[in-house]
Formats: C-alpha cells, structure tokens, sequence
C-alpha cells in the first residue's frame, strides 16, 4: 500500500497551507473563491448542473427541479445520474479535472475525503439553511472541522423486507420484529427447503454491508472501525460470530453462495419475487414500488442479536467550492434543503426526507409499506462506519469480503487479512 | 471489386498488376452438402448471441431468467424499448456518438493522407525515423495513455465536448500506415505528368492522388468508425455527463443501477449496435475489402 | 517494418529533398500525436517515479513503485491470464484458415450470406455484446449450462468462479476476433495464384495435401500479420473483463488482466503513480513479444 501520509501531504489541488490545513472544507485553492456569495437574484439567468446516483429516484429530484424552476424560471438545472458502482470513481475524476458539478450528492464514505481537500462549499452562511432543521447526527456526519458542508437529505436505518405470499406458501409466519437470528435462519431454511424447485430462496445472500454485514456485526457486540478510527474491528470477536453465522447458512445450502448472488443480485432476486427475506434500508421504497412484487411485501424491524444494532446513514447535497455558478447553486441548494422539497421527495415515495417533521409525507405515500420502523430504528441506530478515508478500505471489503462469507479459506484467517490490511490503511491517515 | 488493387503478399513493393482474380481449386465439382453445413452451423453460432439479444429484448424478466430458457417471448414485449429512453438520455448519447465518429472519419482521412502521403513519396532527413516512431504508438495499451490524455483535454478545456472525445482518435498511426502503403502501390508515372505541367506536391495530391485513394479511404474510415462507435474507456473518462457521452458508457451505467432489469438492458444494448450493424450489412463488400486491405503486407 | 522506398521517379529539388512540402504534410498529424501519444508515454515514465494525491498533485518518491510491482501478489496472476487468453485467442487463426478456406471457394452458392454470418461479430460493440454473453454464460439460466445439461452436466459458475471465467472471456474473444481473421486471410487466399494450385494437381495431390503444401505455405505472411495484431490485441484485454464480469465480482482477483489491474490501480483506487509502473510492464511484454515474432518469422514465414 502506498503510504496516505504522503499522498494526503502532496494534494495538488491544495494552496500552499497543504491539504491538512484545517481550515474547513472549501479552504481550498484552485482559483475560486471559497466564499459563498450573495444567492441569487429571482430573476437570475444560469445553468448549473446537478449529479445524483440513484435513477429510481430521478423522478423524485426532477419534481424538485421543476418546483424549483417555478421560483427561478431562469435557471436551468441539468440532472445527471451515474450509477452508484461508478459514481464515486466519475466524481474523483470531475474533482482531479476542476470540473465537479456544482451540486451533487455525497454520502458518508465520502464526505471527509472531499471536504478535507477543500472540494465542498462551506455552507455556514447558506440562506434559509438552519442545521437545527435536521437530525443531530446526520449534521454532524456532514460537519467538517466545525463548518455544515452537506445538507442532509434523507437518512436510511436498516429493517427486514419480506415477501408475504412466498412465506405463506413455505408455511412461515411473517416476521413480527422480536426475531433473533435463530429465527431467521430458521424461517430461510424453510423457505428454501419448500421452494427451491421453484428457485426461490429463504434469503438472498449477498455480502451488503450496510444493509447485512454491518448490522450483523454491530449485534453480535463487534465492530468495524474503532472509535477513534485507528482499529478495524474485522477481527474482533462478535464480528467474526456474523462471519460465521453468513458463511454457515452458505455451506447449509440455505442462503445462495457469492458466486450465485454475483450473477443475481440480492436486491433483484427480491424484487423479482425469488427470495422471502432481506435485510435492507427505508430506501428500497422507491425501488420496490416498481416491482412485480409490491403488493406481496412489507417491513419489519429488523433481527435482534445479543445487542441492538443498526445503522443510520443519511445522503447529503453538497456543492462545489470551485463552482462558477454559486449564486444559482446556492439558490438552488437552498430549495433543496427546504421543507418544501423534503415533502416533494416524501410524496413521491424516493426516501425518507431528513428535514423535521417531514416523515409522514413519505409514510403517507407508500401506505402499503410499514415505513415508521425505519423512523424508530434511528432512535437506536449507530452511526455508518465512516474515517478519513473510507473509500481505501471500501475498496479492500470488495476484495475479501467475498472470500469470508463464501470461502474458499478459513473465515477466521481471512478476516484477520482484511482486519490487517484495514488497519494499514488507517495508520496512514492519521 | 473490379478495381481495387488486391492485396498482395509479396514483400517487394507491391505489384502493378493485380493477381489473377481466379480462386482457389479449380477442382472437379463435387457435392459441398458438407462445406454448406459446416458455413451454416458455424455461421448461425457465430450471429447467435444477437439473435438471442433480440430474443430477450422482447421478454419479461421472468421470461429472461427462467430455466429452461424461453425460446420465444410469450408476447413480445415492445414496451422495452420506449423504456430505454426514460433510463438513459438515449438520443443525446446516440447523436453525441454519431458526432464523434464522424469528426473522427473526417479527421483521420484527411491527416492520414497527408502523412501516408508524405511517408510514401517525399524525401526527407529522418522520415524511417520519424515513421518508426509513429508506428511505435500502436503498440500500446490505449488505456496506459487515458490520465495524460485527461489532463492534456482538461487543460484544453475540452472535457464533456464532441471535440474532446473526438480528439485523441483523430491522430491514427495505423490510418497513417495503411495509407503510407496505398500510395507506395500506386505507380510513379501518375506525378510525373502532373510535376510536367508544373503543379507544386500539394496540388498534384489533391488533384491525382487524393480521387485515386478510394478503397484505402474506405478501409480507413471503415476501421476507424468501428473503433470510434465502439470505445469504452476513454469517453468514460473525458466525458462524465450523461448526456455528454456516448452509448457504449451509458450502457455500463445501465449495468450498476440498484435493479437489473435485464431485458431493457438488453434492448439499450441492441439499440446501440444497431445503427453501425445495418451500416455495415448495407455497405457489406466495400467493408470486407477494406478490412481485407488492412491485411496488406508492408 | 518495411525497408522498400518509395518508387518515386528522382527529382530535381534542392539536394534531393522536398523542402518543406513534408513539413505541410506532416505537420498536422505530428502535433496531434506528439501532444496526445507521445506526451503521454512520457508523463508515464515521469509518474512512474511518483505519487499522487487523491485529487491531483505529484510528489517524487523514487523506485517505491517499482518495488511495489515486485511484491505484488497480483502481478504474476495477471501476467498469467494475460497470456492464457491471449493463447487461446490465437488458436483462433487456424480455424480461421479453416473456414475461410471454406468460404472462398470458386463457386460456393451462398458465400454472400455467409460471409454476413461470420462476418457480424466483427462490427458488435464489445460491451453491448459482453452483456448478452454474460445471461448466455449464466450459471442458472444461462444457455451453455442448459445445454450441458441435457448431457447431464452440472455447468459451472462461468462468470463469477476462478479459471472459468478467463475461460468464458477467452471465448468471447476469440469469437469476436475471427470475423477479421476470416476476412483478411480471405484476402490472402484471392492472391494465391491457381496455376499453383494446378501444378499441385498435376502432380497428384489431393485436396487435403493442397490444403497443407500451397495453402498454408503461401499464407503465412497473412498469418504472421494476424498473429502479431491478435498478441497485441490480447495483450490490451479489458473491455471484455470490464463489462462481462462487473466490478464487485469474486473472481476478478484470479482473472484480471494486466490492463486491468492498471486501470483498477489508476482509476478505482487512485494509484496513479504505480498504475504507471504497470503500464511500463505491458509495453515491455508487448515490445519482447513483438521482437521476438519478427525474429521467428525468418523461420516460418515464406514470402515468395
């Protein structure tokens, strides 16, 4: 591995204070004001540009885009969506080349490494924007040295769908969240048992990590990266138990292995109705109304292990702090982090909006889902696992995760590797 | 056909007369019942996964990933295409291509013949020298040049352009190469009488050459356009707006959304093949020539 | 390359040169290609001796890349799969013979239809073409496994399993590339004189000895050409990988290829300076490879 110190030493991008200077997020050079400005003037002529990860919930954002036009009918917004396997790799390049959009989504593996390089907004003096409008800890996951350079959109916890008829037709009473995981292995391999010929599985499998690894591991008592960011918990104790308890329903021939949910998704598996159960956040909402199955599905709170665990994440809108457009951006931003547009993303059902007392606007949008668990489970939730530079390690989990859950290999021993390698990974950004 | 110059095997320059047209074995005829079935079978294994594609373009899902596999959709299923364009901005990736590889064609023809030329008949100190380092580009990766090239776009200000995406492809050494051979067949005598009649080389190119260039033309633009239809990586890395790129990348950002919905997918990919397929179908002799040309022998 | 000149008639300009006509011929493609080839490879040299920053910026830190290449585990598997397919790629060219052999016939009914058949792969766009062979080569309702299947063979994972993968990729490559070889060994075919095949005749030989003592012989120089593009064209493969096997996919570690380690080392985790050290490695293999063909083919290849 190359040593980060040197990398985060050498940013380019940084004026001579270095990267490091931590002076908030858009302390940065590259010939742009890092200042805010004065917003935009109602009558205001522009185009900015606008990039998103999440094409089921382009509708959504486009209602947004047109309530905003009718404020600012002379700005244009163009909506751009990568999908998210690329997107974090077309902002990197946007970033290296100057040319990053002006605004854009940005979630908490991220946040850090673009706001440290002064590449986000400060947006302490965005107008109409008031962090108390929004939950604590998604604020404080887009806070850099101080200083909001996200807006929080939405946030997400972690919950159990699961398909109704196909759990009947396997004679499995639908989960009443108090199940442990004893149960839901259980109920998978009943599932599996009854309707394999018909190649539909108890669970999908998969090596998610927000939606699956990383709950299963807060519950057995584990953890992923230490709280003070030096250690990678992939070793310790509770998280190697989910280890096991993944790689065991594999080798029982209950949960398909990783080459089989490579070629199949789990998230396609479930929404194509070939699997009864997935653990998976509030934002499946706005997939799964789309799909043959949503008459068949609901939510349930998810599994209980020896400690509650779940995990909270929320999407942020972030701006250029190299923008040329920042009078239109910042109005347009501005919009995006109102309440008006926090309901317009609720009604259409995309995710749950971030801003206070927004929710029902989403409940009431999807009645067939039991969405107000994911509202509960945040009371509870910890937050993502998230250090400097996450995306290094995001990239060694691709790696090894697959060789843990579904071998070949001893589970154990390859968790070590990955724990090893991880802690390299943090050694070098501190 | 007739008058291409076929091309030659021999290592000497090559020849003025064209080989004798005659095929292989002249043999007495006999029954092909097996040389028809051998073309056939392997012709149709050959054009089967786009008979397939089509095929699962028009499923459903389920129809898609059933086992045994569905050998023709229930009802066929229209509706896959329409929903290609609420996925991916479809027209503006389909004309953006369209451009790049026009500009492209455009491009490398007109300063492929040039050099081809200048390689081919003028003498000047250095030119093996200077050929054999143009050559030398072709034998690396293109990928090994995509971040200087970023940075020599960027610094341009050419990202998220046509003329960004187009720019590196315009500068070919195989198109420099494949003409640089054309014009060292052709015989001396055509320059001789326009030199007479005191036309400086530019207008003797222009004037004798230049029309006299057909297939070779044809062999380079068809190459090129394939090349420039079908890149992946470095729009992927020069344009990175949706509705800036081209249709190969809109394709794999198909491939990464939450849900796979495969026969759209299906039908996306289709469509973008399409329009260079019917192209080719349409223009079939004049590409197998011009592919044939790119075999010839230096 | 070649060492013919030119058959121009002599001329009569300043010391035998063109002035500055070549300049005006040159020019514009040398711009182009000195300011987008050749800067490149350069800037590749000079990052290779560096490392960047996650968004820009370079600091020297010396041979540390090309230490890093000698401890990478990745790097003698990669090299490895580069080779297999390019292998396997290249058995290709003989079936090519084959069929093109087939096809030229004096007199085949057909021909045009056929030569459409093998003739379409060539114009596919690779990753629109990697997707569909990607649901042909599904475990579990991919065609190739149906088919194993009414052999009673349970089919592999063909995408997602180590080993069968770089097979599965090899055979979409060695389908994509025989429509060129087919056409340009086509063209070879047309330029074998009939009399030879006539003195063969003459002299007794059957079709399967004419096949083997004119044939083949009066190909190799199609042969040789082809074989140095397809090595070369092996030794780049990456669209292929990239859109058949996706990203997050178990077994890309044990099938990736060298042009895709450099671009997972430059582009997903931004190791920019060691992806030009990778990139070093190909054009070294490349150059011996393609040295050493030119140094065989004095041995195998007749011209006439």
């Amino acid at each position: 591995m190359t040593s980060r110190r040197t990398l985060l030493g050498a940013a380019g991008l940084a004026a001579a204070g270095g990267a490091l200077a931590l002076s908030g997020c858009s302390s940065g050079g590259g010939g742009a004001s890092p200042e805010l400005g004065a917003m935009a003037a109602r009558s205001a002529k522009d185009s900015i540009s606008f990039q998103i990860w999440d094409a089921a919930q382009a509708p959504a954002m486009q209602q947004i885009i047109d309530a905003f036009h009718e404020d600012y009918p002379g700005i244009e917004v163009t909506m751009s969506i990568a999908a998210y396997a690329s997107y974090f790799e077309r902002l990197r390049i946007q970033a290296t080349g100057d040319d990053l959009p002006d605004v854009f989504w940005i979630n908490g593996p991220n946040f850090e490494l673009y706001a440290s390089h002064g590449l986000l907004q400060d947006l302490s003096d965005l107008e109409g924007f008031d962090p108390k409008n929004y939950p604590e800890n998604l604020v404080d996951l887009y806070t850099y040295d101080a200083k909001p350079c996200a807006i929080p959109k939405d946030f997400d916890t972690i919950g159990l769908w699961y398909n109704r008829e196909l759990l009947h037709r396997a004679g499995v009473d639908a989960p009443d969240g108090s199940w442990s995981w004893q149960q839901y292995r259980d109920a998978s391999e009943q599932v599996t048992r009854k309707l394999r010929s018909d190649r539909i599985w108890g669970n999908p499998g998969g090596i998610e990590t927000q939606a699956y690894i990383y709950p299963l591991a807060l519950q057995a008592g584990g953890f992923i990266v230490s709280e003070d960011k030096t250690t990678s918990g992939y070793d310790d104790p509770g998280t190697l138990e989910a280890f096991e308890f993944l790689r065991g329903m594999i080798d029982d021939d209950i949960a398909p292995d990783v080459r089989y949910t490579t070629e199949n998704r789990p998230q396609d598996l479930f929404s194509d109705g070939r699997a009864a159960l997935m653990t998976s956040g509030n934002w499946q909402a706005a997939v799964l109304q789309d799909s043959v199955v949503k008459e068949q599905i609901d939510a349930a709170p998810l599994l209980h292990g020896t400690q509650e665990g779940n995990v909270i994440h929320g999407i942020g809108y972030a701006m250029s702090a190299h923008g040329t457009h920042k009078p239109a951006a910042s109005a347009f931003l501005s919009f995006l982090g109102s309440e008006k547009a926090a309901r317009i993303q609720g009604a259409a059902g995309a995710a749950n909006p971030a801003f206070i007392g927004t929710n029902d606007s989403f409940f009431d949008a999807l009645p067939g889902f039991d969405l107000e668990l994911f509202v509960d489970a945040a009371k509870t939730a910890l937050p993502y696992p998230v250090s400097q530079n996450t995306s290094a390690w995001n990239q060694l989990e691709e790696l090894l995760l697959p060789k843990i859950v579904g071998g070949p290999g001893d589970v154990v021993e390859t968790a070590e590797d990955l724990a090893d390698r991880m802690d390299g990974v943090l050694a070098d950004e501190s | 056909m007739s008058e291409t110059p076929a091309p030659t095997t021999a290592r000497t320059s090559a020849r003025t007369t064209a080989p004798d047209r005659a095929r292989s074995r002249p043999r007495a005829r006999r029954p092909r019942w097996a040389t028809h079935a051998v073309l056939l079978i392997g012709g149709i294994l050959m054009v089967f996964p786009f008979l397939w594609q089509i095929n699962m373009s028009l499923s459903t899902q389920a129809e898609v990933t059933s086992v045994p596999p569905s050998w023709l959709p229930a009802t066929p299923q229209w509706k896959n295409y329409p929903a290609v364009f609420e996925q991916v901005p479809f027209l503006h990736q389909f004309v953006n291509t369209a451009l790049v590889t026009i500009a492209r064609v455009i491009g490398q023809l007109l300063l492929c013949t040039l050099a081809g030329y200048a390689f081919a008949r003028m003498r000047f100190r250095g030119k093996n020298l200077v050929f054999a380092l143009v050559l030398s580009i072709l034998m690396v990766p293109y990928q090994i040049y995509l971040i200087p090239q970023y940075g020599v776009i960027q610094n341009l200000g050419l990202l998220n352009t046509i003329a960004g995406i187009a720019a590196p492809g315009v500068f070919s050494a195989f198109g420099t190469f494949l003409m640089r051979q054309h014009f060292l067949s052709m015989p001396a005598s055509l320059e001789e009488a326009a030199r007479l009649d005191g036309a400086n080389p530019w207008q003797t190119f222009w004037r004798i050459m230049f029309p006299l260039s057909g297939p070779a033309l044809s062999a380079v633009a068809i190459l090129t356009a394939l090349a420039s239809w079908n890149d992946l990586m470095w729009p992927l890395v020069a344009a990175t707006y949706d509705e800036k790129t081209t249709l190969a990348v809109g394709l794999t950002s198909l491939q990464g959304q939450f849900t796979t919905d495969y026969p759209v997918m299906m039908a996306a990919s289709f469509m973008a093949m399409l329009p260079l397929m019917i192209l080719f179908i349409v223009l079939q002799r004049r590409v197998v020539e011009g592919l044939a040309h790119s075999g010839m022998k230096g | 390359m070649s060492h013919e000149t030119a058959s121009a008639a002599p001329r009569s300009r300043r010391g035998g040169t063109d002035g500055w006509w070549p300049l005006v011929f040159l020019g514009p493609l040398l711009i182009g290609v000195a300011v987008f080839y050749f800067w490149p490879i350069l800037a590749t040299l000079i990052n290779s001796f560096t490392v960047f920053g996650p968004f820009g910026g370079r600091t020297f830190n010396g041979l540390a890349n090309f230490a890093q290449l000698l401890q990478d585990s990745f790097i003698p598997r990669a090299v490895l799969n580069t080779l297999i397919y390019t292998v396997i790629v290249l058995c290709g060219i003989p079936l090519a013979v084959c069929i093109a052999s087939l096809l030229n016939q004096k007199g085949l009914r057909f021909a045009r239809l056929y030569q459409v058949l093998f003739f379409l792969p060539a114009v596919s766009m690779p990753v629109a073409v990697s997707l569909v062979w990607r649901m042909i080569f599904n475990k579990e309702f991919g065609l190739v496994n149906w088919v194993l299947s009414l052999v009673g063979i349970d089919g592999p994972y063909w995408v997602t399993a180590p080993w069968w993968s770089l097979l599965a990729v090899s055979i979409v490559g060695l389908w994509s590339s025989l429509p060129l070889a087919i056409i340009i060994l086509g063209a070879g075919l047309r330029g074998i004189p009939a009399e030879l095949y006539e003195a063969a005749q003459l002299d007794g030989a059957g079709t399967v000895r004419q096949f083997f003592s004119v044939t083949v012989p009066l190909l190799t120089p199609s042969i040789f050409f082809l074989s140095i593009i397809t090595a070369i064209n092996g030794f780049q493969l990456f669209d292929l990988l990239f859109a058949m096997m996706g990203q997050a996919n178990p077994a890309m570690a044990d099938t990736q290829s060298l042009v895709y380690l450099f671009y997972s080392e430059a582009f997903r985790q931004n190791n920019q300076g060691y992806a030009s050290v990778i990139a070093l490695l190909i054009l070294a293999i490349i150059g011996a490879f393609t040295l050493l063909q030119f140094r065989l083919q004095r041995r195998w290849v007749h011209y006439e």
